[in-house]
């Protein structure tokens, strides 16, 4: 609807109006396939690359549309309420571009490498998990060593996700045989310079349309596609608050499309009441759209404060003065996990058995099963753990 | 439709075209009237096409309504 407000308040951009008619029409018609049968939702790539989406956060410069976090969220939220498999895949993209963009400014041979990721609208995909490390992505074992010219090693990656479909990947990895597993840099390796190994099937509950396999990858690229700046740096700055931020957003869209249901559930049921002279509608709708501003405006408000902090360091180079608080991300992670899915979950309960019931129209079991699995991508108890330990030393460590 | 639906007095002064929120039309006086016209024309209007200007005037009401019914058809 051009002119109307988004759901954080403001008036939604020419791009957001054109990515809702392009998402209503060849999106949200194929969610439904993509979940059932676990396939990428090829549809929602295409449009994301006409749209010139899959650039968004690269600067013009670089050949992006230069967008700022609030905007990435709202992309990520838009594209959650047709389809949250494609908004994962978007939201997973964004922050790989991102913290390969902040690790390597001034380095000419990544830059024409971002260059070519606006030019063509190519999908990045994130190789951070490692078997025998678990989801732990500040550890790795694979060593990433430059030899001569050439970076060659190998890495299983339990959940690697949309490998297949995917034109390059970032992956971490040890700095050297003697270095220690947190001593990571970052290596991008295009598809023409990997090899993949599918190890099993992905066959989950949710989210199956981000076709997360494990795999092995083996990459033989040149010494300059290895970013030598400590990932540690890049993931504080860059890969964990940007995750989080897309990832609660793309969450907050699913619940959306379940509140979306709910009310027009409601409605439908409107109409007994209203015959028998009963009071209309359902105040648990009340509830659950709390819950879903309250999260709105959470994201919202960490958008904005991270993305002030991406100002204040808009690379490597100005990020060692400048503070980050790397518990803010877990804080949001927790919330935007947990609000999101008891949305959802409400919404179940006021549309009643056709929101259970996988064929009927008022169906919300993509939306719970999907929204589920926003307690398991870096688990809730993983961050609780660390939070845990972080923040004896208060917030401002 | 409107006038049993709401609170509203509508009066012969009260044109097709007039502000019916003007005329004290509220927010709750639009869902019974949407409940009610989505019920006798056996429409469903989908959310995002739910919007104040809808209920703001008869005009407008009639058009929304011209629209599904014959789309429904």
């Amino acid at each position: 609807m051009a002119g109307a407000a988004s759901p954080f308040g403001h008036e939604k951009s020419e791009l957001i109006i054109q990515l809702e008619a392009a998402a209503d029409e060849r999106i949200a018609p194929n969610a439904k396939d993509v979940d059932k049968n676990s396939r990428f939702p090829q549809e929602a790539l295409d449009v994301m690359k006409e749209l010139k989406i899959l650039s968004s956060s690269l600067p013009t410069e670089l050949g992006g549309l230069g967008l700022k976090l609030p905007q990435l969220s709202e992309i990520a939220s838009t594209l959650g309420r047709r389809c949250g498999a494609s908004a994962m895949v978007f939201a997973m993209h964004e922050s790989q571009i991102e913290s390969m963009r902040f690790g390597s400014v001034g380095d000419s041979h990544v830059e024409a490498i971002l260059r070519d990721f606006a030019q063509n609208q190519k999908l990045v995909a994130s190789v951070t998990s490692e078997a025998g490390i678990g989801g732990n992505i500040r550890a790795s074992q694979t060593v990433a060593e430059a030899g001569g010219d050439r970076v060659i090693f190998e890495k299983q990656s339990p959940t690697l996700s949309y490998a297949e479909y995917a034109d390059g990947f970032l992956i971490t990895a040890r700095r050297s045989e003697d270095a220690s597993q947190s001593d990571q840099v970052l290596v991008y390796a295009s598809k023409e310079e990997t090899e993949l190994e599918k190890l099993g099937v992905w066959d989950m509950m949710g989210m199956r349309g981000t076709c997360s396999p494990p795999f092995k990858v083996s990459v033989d690229v040149p010494a300059g596609n290895l970013i030598d700046v400590p990932f540690g740096l890049i993931s504080t700055h860059r890969m964990v608050p940007w995750s989080h931020i897309l990832w609660a957003s793309t969450w907050e869209g699913i619940a959306t499309s379940a509140f979306d249901k709910a009310a027009h559930a409601t409605r439908k049921k409107a109409k007994k009441q209203m015959a028998a002279g009963e009071p209309l509608g359902d105040p648990r709708l009340s509830d659950a759209y709390s819950t879903l501003q309250a999260l709105r405006g959470l994201i919202y408000e960490f958008a904005r404060v991270f993305q002030a902090q991406a100002d204040a360091a808009p690379d490597y180079k100005a990020a060692e003065e400048t503070k980050v608080l790397i518990s803010d991300a877990m804080a949001l992670k927790l919330n935007a996990s947990m609000m999101a899915s008891s949305v959802a979950e409400l919404c179940l309960e006021i549309i009643g058995m056709p929101g259970y019931s996988e064929g009927a129209p008022a169906s919300v079991s993509r939306e719970v099963r999907d929204l589920m699995g926003a307690r398991m991508m870096v688990s809730n108890d993983r961050l609780r753990k660390t939070g845990g330990e972080l923040l004896m030393m208060g917030t401002e460590v | 439709m409107i006038a049993e639906n709401s609170e509203l007095e509508l009066t012969d002064a009260i044109s097709n075209d007039d502000d019916l929120f003007a005329a004290g039309m509220q927010s709750l006086d639009c869902v019974r009237i949407l409940v009610a016209v989505e019920d006798e024309f056996e429409i469903e209007l989908p959310n995002d096409r739910i919007d104040r200007s809808i209920f703001s005037s008869v005009t407008n009401l009639t058009a929304v309504v011209a629209e599904f019914t014959s789309e429904a058809g």
